[in-house]
Formats: structure tokens, sequence, C-alpha cells
């Protein structure tokens, strides 16, 4: 398991490696010129000449990769092009913001998701199933920048019960704060789920250990809890994971409507003011992130099922029973 | 165990909801008037470093934390004191100013001529802020309360100038000490100090007691960053915002008849315009040009794309700056437009290619006009371009005509009409009309370089009305300012620049 998670750590050094290579060439291929997007159209020539020179734009483009490369090496993420403040901070510290969102999102789609999931699979085909299917349908194709605005049109100015925006102060008043982004982001995540957990169920309740179970005389409750579900997880465990390693990233639409600072925000930001150095931190940021949350998927599916276990650890173990 | 659960659920629920009522209802207390003012604006501080950051979200909040030596009167354009308590003219390349005595940093130093020095010194050096200040030759240090100011050549506007917040005075030992020390942690002699930054969400700024005119009438202020201007609105609407500055054009309606708030709306600084480029034939022919402006019909452009808003426009400068004189916007009328054309040569008209960036409402705005061109014979192709491009493009006189917008952001006519008519500054320093006309050098110099109000003034409406006649661009219109604030904001001054000073405003309870 060790070497396993180990060679998984190695194999993000390309990955990296690649993403920085796109995203930079992308970003300094496409029109425009950094310089003249932070001085603006009224500044002089001489300016925008100084500008360039000041951002390092004037020396060929592979130069500054390799110059960006060599300060990665060493931890350096640069500084901002818009405000001359280190990268890796101002990531840093939108991160806790985007990861508390991203999470709070996560639940809100395992509660709605997983209990309806199982509802619409164990009554397969009746009013219950259809309608929450065509929920769930709604709530893919939802979406966020409206939904955002609906809830907040509703619980902050019609109902008056949570704030429409930013983030509160306090535990209280975070947590507040944090209802109708959450909800957003957790109602598209939520349809996914639903429709994940359904087929999953679906395929497992079908097998024949499960009529098993339920020969054996064992409450539906334990049939559906420890024999479906624990068996249908693993489908369900991996579009969660990768539903989870997006938001992490930074979920820009609803960081935008709801004015939450996270890495979503400042990636757009980032991005209309062509400020290379903190695009490519972000999206490094995400990254990493993105494999990690993968890897611990991975690791989780061994703990789900001992088969896939077997195959990380297993086989040396029964060779060495052979043996002995 | 499972209902004793469902109950702690409940309870969390309930106390999430109704917490932030028990905080609002706290917040009363024993004066009539609120202790913190929260605005919502759309886009984050860059930099809070007066000389690098020089967005209007920006200096919306610097403008509280520095002073410049001289300052412009919101309401009547009239240059008056600040850290100057008064100034000469010594002759037309040099003016001496006079400290107040007394002024203090908000760390507690003295604010004293080095720091005028260096903080100009500073800015001329600045890329950012440079072409604000880059007039001035030297600032020499006569003692401690007296600078003076020596320009490389007669310059009428030094005053304006001066007065932008990018000539900010920022405390020399401090920023010596670590020069990049303002871009987080500034340190001002305005009348708010600097308290927090959560970049992305919020400033925090609290009232500077020592300050020359007295403490600010509200002790704390916090900007709010919300970039979606609907959720600007609905936050006003709950009370969450005091104050929103740039509401939506759709949303203006709504807020004019909310009982509970206010709207202010004005002419801004910034004028939308096409450039012909006169290097290029048929927009060397000056009958071609007239013909255009006389087929837009720019009442329509404000009514219908801009929802209303605005204001059509007769010159590139805005009313609201010093030396604009109203030449009247152009008579829409085809048929004189057609017969224009083809005196010109183009009874059937012809084909070419207008420019503009990829703003939504700039291209529709382009869209519009490419219709009304249409009806005279004019075949226009709108090319949509990113800014940087575009920028570069036009600069290089690679366009048959773009669609251009320049702010006034000295409110004096030499800022605007120096670098977008004069010979000596065409393509990336404005000119993209590429004009070159003797008569039109001469008065727009004249204008620069005297100090006589009363000269620049005429000299200013013979330049307005000398370019109308040449017709080397067509003013579109003159977007509006806007904000929405609660009724129960006092003495809330809007500024056409959209640097609202916020010293004088209180909100009652």
């Amino acid at each position: 398991m060790g070497k396993y998670i180990l060679r998984r750590l190695v194999m993000m050094i390309p990955v990296l490696f690649g993403v920085t290579f796109i995203v930079f060439f992308i970003m300094s291929l496409t029109p425009g010129d950094p310089a003249a997007i932070i001085l603006g159209d009224q500044a002089s020539g001489e300016a925008l000449a100084l500008k360039r020179i000041e951002l390092g734009l004037d020396k060929p483009l592979l130069v500054r990769y390799a110059t960006y490369m060599g300060n990665l090496l060493r931890g350096d993420l640069g500084l901002s092009y818009r405000n001359q403040i280190p990268v890796a901070g101002q990531v840093w510290d939108k991160f806790p913001n985007t990861a508390m969102l991203a999470v709070a999102g996560i639940i809100v789609a395992l509660i709605i998701g997983i209990p309806v999931g199982i509802l619409s699979a164990k009554k397969q085909y009746t009013f219950m199933d259809n309608s929450s299917m065509v929920l769930s349908l709604v709530g893919v194709s939802m979406p966020n920048f409206w939904l955002g605005l609906l809830l907040s049109l509703l619980f902050a100015l019609k109902l008056g019960w949570l704030p429409s925006q930013g983030m509160g102060q306090g535990f209280f008043p975070l947590l507040r704060s944090l209802v109708l982004p959450a909800l957003t982001l957790g109602t598209g995540v939520a349809a996914t789920v639903v429709r994940m957990t359904r087929s999953s169920m679906l395929e497992v309740i079908r097998q024949d250990y499960i009529a098993t179970a339920r020969a054996k005389g064992i409450t539906e409750k334990q049939v559906t809890n420890k024999h479906m579900l624990k068996n249908a997880l693993i489908p369900i465990v991996t579009a969660v994971g990768l539903q989870f390693g997006h938001l992490l990233g930074g979920a820009m639409l609803t960081e935008t409507i709801f004015s939450w600072p996270g890495l979503g925000r400042l990636m757009v930001d980032s991005i209309t003011s062509k400020d290379i150095p903190m695009v490519l931190g972000s999206v490094i940021f995400m990254a990493v992130m993105f494999s990690f949350v993968n890897l611990l998927v991975d690791i989780l599916y061994a703990f789900l099922d001992p088969r896939i276990k077997s195959q990380y650890g297993g086989p040396a173990k029964r060779r060495k029973g052979v043996v002995a | 165990m499972k209902k004793m659960l469902t109950l702690l659920l409940v309870l969390l629920c309930s106390t999430v909801l109704f917490a932030g009522g028990a905080t609002e209802s706290t917040k009363s207390a024993v004066t009539g008037y609120k202790d913190t003012i929260t605005i919502g604006q759309g886009a984050d501080v860059t930099s809070f470093d007066p000389h690098i950051g020089k967005e209007t979200p920006a200096v919306a909040v610097t403008n509280h934390i520095f002073d410049t030596l001289v300052d412009t009167d919101p309401v009547t354009g009239d240059i008056v004191p600040q850290i100057a308590e008064k100034w000469e003219v010594v002759s037309p390349v040099s003016y001496r100013f006079f400290i107040r005595k007394g002024l203090t940093f908000h760390n507690g130093e003295e604010l004293k001529a080095d720091d005028v020095k260096f903080s100009l010194d500073r800015a001329i050096a600045s890329a950012s802020v440079s072409y604000i200040v880059d007039f001035i030759k030297e600032v020499k240090i006569e003692d401690d309360y007296t600078v003076l100011v020596t320009t490389k050549a007669p310059y009428g506007p030094t005053l304006s100038n001066l007065a932008v917040p990018f000539a900010a005075i920022v405390p020399k030992d401090y920023v010596s000490a670590n020069p990049d020390i303002l871009k987080t942690k500034p340190i001002g002699s305005g009348p708010y100090k600097f308290v927090s930054w959560a970049q992305s969400d919020n400033a925090r700024l609290e009232a500077f007691d020592a300050y020359y005119k007295g403490a600010p009438q509200t002790k704390n202020l916090v900007v709010k960053v919300i970039p979606e201007a609907a959720q600007r609105t609905i936050a006003l609407e709950t009370g969450e915002l005091d104050i929103s500055y740039d509401i939506l054009v759709s949303d203006l309606k709504r807020v004019k008849e909310n009982k509970n708030l206010q709207l202010f709306e004005a002419p801004s600084l910034t004028c939308f315009y096409i450039s012909f480029n006169m290097r290029k034939a048929p927009f060397d022919n000056q009958k071609v040009r007239q013909a255009i402006n006389m087929a837009i019909d720019r009442q329509l452009l404000v009514d219908t794309v801009n929802s209303g808003t605005g204001a059509p426009a007769d010159e590139i400068i805005a009313p609201a700056v010093f030396g604009y004189y109203s030449t009247g916007v152009w008579e829409y009328s085809p048929a004189k437009a057609k017969a224009l054309l083809a005196e010109a040569g183009y009874p059937n008209g012809f084909e070419c290619t207008l420019w503009v960036n990829n703003n939504q409402t700039r291209v529709e705005m382009c869209q519009a006009i490419q219709e009304m061109l249409r009806e005279i014979g004019i075949t226009v192709k709108v090319e949509v371009m990113e800014f940087g491009t575009f920028i570069s493009r036009s600069t290089a006189g690679e366009h048959d005509m773009g669609y251009f917008g320049w702010v006034t952001s000295t409110k004096d006519a030499d800022y605007t009409y120096y670098s977008l008519e004069h010979s000596s500054q065409q393509g990336a320093p404005g000119n993209r009309s590429f004009i070159a006309d003797a008569e039109v050098d001469r008065l727009v110099m004249l204008g620069k370089t005297s100090a006589d109000l009363a000269v620049r003034v005429q000299a200013y409406k013979d330049l307005a009305l000398t370019l109308k006649k040449i017709a080397n661009n067509a003013p579109i219109i003159y977007t509006a300012i806007t904000a929405g604030a609660n009724k129960k904001v006092e003495g809330f001054i809007l500024d056409p620049i959209g640097y609202h000073r916020l010293e004088t405003v209180k909100v009652s309870k």
C-alpha cells in the first residue's frame, strides 16, 4: 500500500509539469498584453514598455518558462502581475474558504443524494422514483448562477432568514452565510449523486447475495445498509471524489454570485486581468488538490472493498503463506 | 437517541437562522447613528499603494486613507486646499505649496515637505500613474513646510493633476524602510485609517480622529466586494449594505421604486466615441466623417442599448470636466448624411470595419450603430477583439473605425484633448484618429500651457468648435454613474469620477 501511494505521488510530478506547460503557453500565446491590461488604455507607450520589462515580458517565451519552472522548483510561485503580492500566499489564504464551501456543498449533496438515490432504487418505477429522477435532471441542468440568485431572493430578500452574500465573521454568522452557497453548490452535485446511487444500487439489488441475505431473515434495513449500500458505494465514492476534487479547485460561479472569497473567484479575476503567475499558481494548486483527492478516493476503495485491498498488499502475503 | 439528535439538529438550524437577527439588534446603541457604514462595490482593491492601484475600486478605498496636496470639490469642481493649506503661482513653471503645520500620518509621524517630495518623485517613477505627474520637472524642499514644484513647461492643469488621488502623499520613512509595505499595510494622512483587508472579501477602515478637518462622521467603514451586480442590489434591499456602487441598469427601476432606498445618478467623466482613422480612405474625407456623425441617433442608443441611462455626447470630454463647451449633439438626419456622402463621392456608400473590444455593452452599441449606418448605405463589419489586441492594433493604425472609451480622470480638458487630439500623441498615447492639424495643436497647447483660467476656457471653446467641424471622432454617449443607498444614509455626494468620499456620510438607525 505504501509503495502504491509513493508511486502515485511520484506520478504527480509529470502531471504538474504538463499542467504548467499547457497553462503557461496557452496564457502566453492568447492575444492580449498583460501590461496594457494592467495599465489601461490611457497609459503611455513608455509606461507600457517599462511595465513589460518589470513583468519580464520582454524576454523570449521559453526563457520565461524556464525561469518560472526554476522558481517553482524552489517553491516560489512568483508575484501576481496585478497587485505585486506573492501568489503562494494569496492562493493559500483562499484555500480554507474554498475547502469549507466544498465540504459544505458535498455534505448537502450527500444528505440529499444518497437517501433519495436509495429510495429511488428500492421503489423503482414508482411515482417517487420518477419524480426524483425528474428533479435530479432539473438539478443537474439548473445553472448555478440562476439557482443562487433565486435562493438569495427567497431566503435573503423575501424571508430575511439568511445573508444574501459574503462570508460571515464568527461561528454562527459564518454558518449562516455558508447555507445558501452550499445549497447552490450541493444541489447540482446532489443530482449526480442521486442518479449514481440509484443505478449502482439497482445493480446490487439484483445480486444473489441480497436474496441470500433476505433469506437469512435479517431486517430490510440491515440488508439495505450493510449488504446493498456498502457494495454499491464504490461508484458513488468515485463520483463524489471527482466532484469534491472539482469543488476544491473553486466553484467559480457560486463563489462569484455569493461573493465568497475563494480560489474560484481568484481564478476568474486573474484570468480576466491576464495575471499569468496567479492563474498558473491557482491551476498548479488545483491540480495538486485534485490528484490528492483522487489518491484518497483510491485508498478509500481499499477500505470499502477488501478485494481491492488485496490487490495492493494481499498477493505478497499469500505467497508468504505458501512458502510457509 | 435519534429523537435527541433530531432535536439538536433543529436547535442548531434555528440558531443559525436567527443568530444574525440577534446580533443586528444588539448593534443599536446610544447615538442615533450607526457606527459602521457598509459599502458594496463590484471589484476588489488591486493595490493599496496609491501609486500603483489606480482602478476605481482601489481608489474608492485608498482615497480615504491618503490625501493629496490639493483636492477637487466634488460639487463645484473647484480646486480646494488639502495637505497644502495655500499655494502661489511663482511663475508659469513653478508653484509654491505651503503645507499645513501639525498634520500627521496615521502612525503619528508629522507630514513634512520631505514626505511631499518623496511622494511626488515616487509617483513620477511609477509606471502605473506617472502620466498624471510627469509634467513635473523637480520638487524642491524650501523648508519643512514649503515645497516648490517646477514643471517642465508651462502647464495649466498643474493643480487639477496634483488633486488626482494618484498624486497621494505617503510617509517617507515608513515607505523607505519597506517599499512594498503600502500594498498591504497602507498608512496615509486621510480621514480613515487602514484596519484590515480580506482579499476578494472586504476592506475595513477606521476613523482617524486626528484628521485635520476633524474625525469623520462614522467610525467604521467596511467596503465589501460583491462582483455580481444583482446581488449588490439584493444586499442593498435586505439592508446588508448601506450604499451600493454601480447599480445594474436593469436594477435602477427597482431601486427607484423601493421606498426604503434612494438612487444617486449623474453623468460620469467617461465618454464613448468612435475614432475615424484619418490616414485611411474614405475617412480622410471630412464629409464622410460628418455624414457618419449625422447618421447616428445617439438618443436612441441611450434609450435602448443603455436602458435610458447616460446622455448623448457632443464632445469627447464630459460636462463635468473643466473646459467643456457644449457644441450641441449632432443632428440625427439620415437624409442629410446621405447627401453629404454623395458630395464626398460615395453616393452608394462603402464597406468598412468598426473595431471594438469584447465588452458586451460596447459590442451591442456597435451593432446598433452598424444598423444605423446601413441606412445611409455604409456596410459596417463589427470586429470584436480582446482588449490588448484591440489597443495594440489600433495603436498601429490598422483600424478603419474604433469604438473607444475615455475617462478624463483629472477633470481637466487638457488630459483628454492633449492625448486624443494633439499630433504628437498619435497611436499609443491616445490619438487614434491620427489627427494632425496645426490649429488644433495650437489650441491644445494654449489650453495646456496657460495658467490663466479665462484664456484656457476660451481655448477649449474654440477647440471644441474646431473639432466639431473636423469631426475626427464621433462622440456617442456619456455614461452615467450610479449608486443606490438606504434612505437612512445622509451626506452622500456622488463624485462623477467614482471616487466617492465618505467622511461626511452618516447612517441613522
